[in-house]
C-alpha cells in the first residue's frame, strides 16, 4: 500500500517539476513511443532501398521531396523510416546494457565498500585491470567470441561498463559504513546483508541512477562504434550509431546522413539526464518537500 | 538521580578492558604502533543509576561505550552484563543483548537514516528482533513515540523535517523501543542548543523513574553530568583517572586534572573571580602514551616519581578513588 502511495507522490511530484524535467519526459516519452510503434509511424519500411532516390536531402533542402522529409541515404533508403526503427536498437540497448552493468557495478561497490580487507583488494585489482584494458579491444575480443547479435551487445556493453558504478558506490558506502544510523543498525542486531540493503543501498543508488542515465548515452554511442566495426549489430539492423558510422562517408557532400541520427543521439541522451536528475529529485526525502 | 532504588548488584562490570587500534603506515604499510584508546579500564554500573564519564576529546570515553556496545571487539578485558561474560556470547545470543543494552548517539543528524521515515526507524530494532505484525509493530511504536512526546503524526515523516531536539527524541524513542536495561548515552546534549539540551536530559531523567533506567553518560560538560550523574568517572588519554560520587567530585576533587577540568565550567556570573587551572602543552599521542602517570607531562604538581611510575586507582573516601601519587599535596 505504502509503496504505491509513493509512486503517486512521485506523480504529484511531476506537475512541481521543473522545465527541463518536463522536456526531458516529454521527448523520452516520444522516443519510447516512437520505438514501440516504429512499423506502424514509419513511411517506409526499414530496408526499403530506393536506389534512383539515393542521396536526396531533407525537404527543406534543394532538391528534397515530402516523401522523404528527412532525405535518404546512400543506398535510398528513406531516413525518417530508419530513425524511427533505429529508435528500437537505442532504447533496448542503451536501458538493458546500463541495466545490466549497474547491477553488477553497484552490487560490486557495496560489498567491497562495506566488507573492506581482502574483497575489497580484490574487487579494486580487478576495476585497475579493467580500466587499464582498451574499451574497445576487450569489446572486440568479446563480440569475436559471442559472435555479432543485439543481445551480445548488451552482455558485452554491460560486463566492460560497471567500473565506474562500483568506484562510485564504493567510495559513498566506505563513508556511510562509518555514520552513526549504520552504527546504530549494528547495535539494533540488524545482520550486514539487512544494513547493505536497506540503510546503504537506499542512500547510494540515487548517484548510481543519475550516473547510469549519463551512461546511457554512452552505452548509445559504444554500440554505434561497434556496428561501425561490424562487431556490434548486424548491418541489417537500422541503428543510430550505424547510421551515423556509415553517413560520415558522405559526411562533405550529404551532411544529413550524419547530422540528423547524431542530432537524435544528443537530443536523446540529453533528455534522459534531464529525467535522471528528476528521478534522483524524486527520491530524495529531503529534496521531496513535505506535503 | 534515583535514590530510592536499591542498587546493590551491578548491571555492567567492566575489568581491566584494553581497546587498541593498530596503526599501519609507511610504503609497505607495516604495524608502527598501537593506539592505546581504552587502557586497562575497570569499572562497574550498579542498577538504576547514572554513572557520568567525563573526560576531553580523545581521551576514550566514546570507545569505551562503542566497545561495550559490541562495535568494537576488545584487545582485553572482560564485560560483564547481569553477570554473563558479553564478549563470549554467540551471534544469536549475542542478539537478544541487543535489546537490554542500547545506545543514544551524539549527532542525531547522522544518527537517523535520512532515508527511513520516523516510524521505520523507530520499529526497526523490532523488526530486527521477529516482530513481523504490522499491527503490532505500530501499535509499540506509538507507545514509545507517546513517551518520549513525539506526535503520532510524525509516523510517516523523514528525519530532515525535524529540528535536532525532535531528532534526538527518536533517537532515544529507537532505544528505548526494546525495553533496554541499561542505555549508553554518548554526548547525548552536546550537538543540541542549551535550551534544548535541558528538555532532553530532563527527558532522560524522567524516563530512569518511569523504566527504572541505568544509564552510562558520556559527556566532555561537567555541569551536565552534575545535573544527571549519581557517580562520575573521569578519564584521560584511556585511563580512568578519578571515580567518586558524585557530590564528592564536585566538593571534593582529588586529582589534579579534575581539579583543572572543574575550574573549566563556566559560571554565569561575571562578578565572581576564581582562580582557574589552565593546563599548558598538548594533549600526549595515545599512541605512545607517557611512561609514568599519563598526566605528568601537563601536571603543574608533577614529581620524578609521576614521571617513572604509574599511580594505581587507591580509595581515598567511602566510593572515592583516584590514581594519584600525590592524593594531599596535588588536590585540594
Amino acid at each position: 500500500m505504502k509503496k504505491i502511495g509513493e509512486k503517486f507522490k512521485g506523480l504529484a511530484v511531476l506537475k512541481k517539476s521543473t522545465l527541463t524535467a518536463k522536456i526531458g519526459l516529454i521527448v523520452v516519452v516520444i522516443w519510447i513511443i516512437c520505438a514501440i510503434f516504429a512499423p506502424l509511424l514509419a513511411p517506409y519500411g526499414m530496408d526499403d532501398k530506393d536506389i534512383t532516390m539515393r542521396l536526396t536531402p531533407p525537404c527543406w533542402e534543394d532538391g528534397g521531396t515530402v516523401e522523404h522529409i528527412l532525405g535518404t541515404d546512400e543506398m535510398g533508403r528513406d531516413i525518417l523510416s530508419r530513425l524511427l526503427y533505429g529508435s528500437r536498437v537505442s532504447l533496448i540497448v542503451g536501458i538493458m546494457a546500463v541495466v545490466v552493468s549497474l547491477i553488477i557495478g553497484t552490487t560490486l561497490g557495496l560489498i567491497s565498500g562495506y566488507f573492506g580487507g581482502k574483497v575489497d583488494t580484490v574487487i579494486m585489482r580487478l576495476v585497475d585491470v579493467m580500466l587499464a584494458f582498451p574499451f574497445i579491444f576487450m569489446a572486440l575480443c568479446l563480440m569475436a567470441v559471442l559472435g555479432s547479435s543485439l543481445t551480445n551487445v548488451i552482455i558485452v556493453l554491460g560486463i566492460t561498463g560497471w567500473v565506474p558504478y562500483t568506484r562510485t558506490i564504493r567510495a559513498q558506502t566506505l563513508s556511510l559504513r562509518e555514520r552513526e544510523f549504520v552504527i546504530a543498525a549494528h547495535t539494533e542486531g540488524c545482520s550486514h546483508w539487512r544494513i547493505i540493503f536497506k540503510h546503504i543501498l537506499p542512500n547510494v543508488i540515487d548517484n548510481a541512477i543519475v550516473q547510469g542515465t549519463l551512461e546511457m548515452a554512452g552505452a548509445i554511442l559504444s554500440e554505434a562504434s561497434l556496428t561501425f566495426l561490424g562487431l556490434g549489430v548486424p548491418p541489417s539492423i537500422a541503428t543510430w550509431g550505424g547510421m551515423v558510422a556509415t553517413g560520415r562517408q558522405y559526411i562533405f557532400n550529404a551532411w544529413w546522413l550524419t547530422a540528423i541520427p547524431g542530432l537524435f543521439i544528443f537530443l536523446v541522451c540529453l533528455s534522459i539526464n534531464f529525467v535522471g536528475d528528476w528521478i534522483r529529485d524524486v527520491r530524495d526525502p529531503r529534496l521531496r518537500g513535505s506535503d | 538521580m534515583s535514590q530510592d532504588v536499591v542498587r546493590s548488584q551491578p548491571l555492567l562490570e567492566i575489568e581491566h578492558l584494553k581497546m587498541y587500534f593498530p596503526v599501519y603506515g609507511g610504503a609497505l604499510s607495516r604495524l608502527q604502533g598501537y593506539v592505546h584508546a581504552v587502557d586497562d579500564v575497570s569499572l562497574t554500573v550498579n542498577q538504576g543509576e547514572t554513572l557520568g564519564l567525563v573526560g576531553e576529546s580523545g581521551c576514550g570515553k566514546s570507545t569505551l561505550a562503542r566497545t561495550i556496545m559490541r562495535i568494537n571487539h576488545p584487545t582485553s578485558g572482560a564485560i560483564r552484563f547481569e553477570g554473563r561474560d558479553i564478549l563470549k556470547l554467540s551471534p544469536k545470543e549475542l542478539r537478544s543483548l541487543r535489546s537490554e543494552l542500547q545506545i543514544i548517539f551524539q549527532d542525531p543528524y547522522s544518527s537517523l537514516d535520512p532515508r527511513m521515515t520516523i516510524g521505520e526507524i523507530v520499529s526497526e530494532p523490532l523488526i530486527v528482533a521477529g516482530v513481523k505484525d504490522k499491527a503490532e509493530l505500530r501499535k509499540r511504536v506509538l507507545q514509545v513515540f507517546d513517551v518520549v512526546n513525539l506526535p503520532e503524526a510524525y509516523y510517516d515523516r523523514y528525519p530532515h523535517e525535524f529540528s535536532g531536539g525532535q531528532r534526538q527524541r527518536v533517537s532515544i524513542a529507537r532505544a528505548l523501543v526494546m525495553k533496554p536495561k541499561l542505555i549508553l548515552c554518548d554526548e547525548p546534549v552536546s550537538a543540541l542548543d542549551v535550551s534544548i539540551q535541558s528538555q532532553i536530559l530532563n527527558l532522560l531523567n524522567r524516563l530512569q523513574k518511569e523504566f527504572n533506567l541505568t544509564y552510562l553518560f558520556i559527556s566532555h560538560a561537567l555541569n551536565v553530568v552534575r545535573h544527571t550523574s549519581d557517580r562520575v568517572c573521569v578519564m584521560y588519554l584511556g585511563k580512568v583517572m578519578e571515580l567518586a560520587p558524585s557530590e564528592s567530585i564536585f566538593e571534593n576533587a582529588c586529582h589534579p586534572y579534575t581539579n583543572a577540568l572543574l575550574s573549566a565550567i563556566p559560571i554565569p556570573d561575571p562578578t565572581v573571580k576564581r582562580e582557574r587551572i589552565i593546563l599548558s602543552g598538548e594533549l600526549p599521542s595515545p599512541k605512545d602514551p607517557p611512561k609514568g602517570c599519563r598526566f605528568c607531562v601537563r601536571c603543574p604538581y608533577a614529581t620524578e616519581r609521576c614521571a617513572q611510575e604509574e599511580p594505581l586507582l587507591r580509595e581515598v573516601g567511602p566510593g572515592h578513588f583516584v590514581a594519584c601519587h600525590l592524593r594531599g599535596e596535588g588536590g585540594r
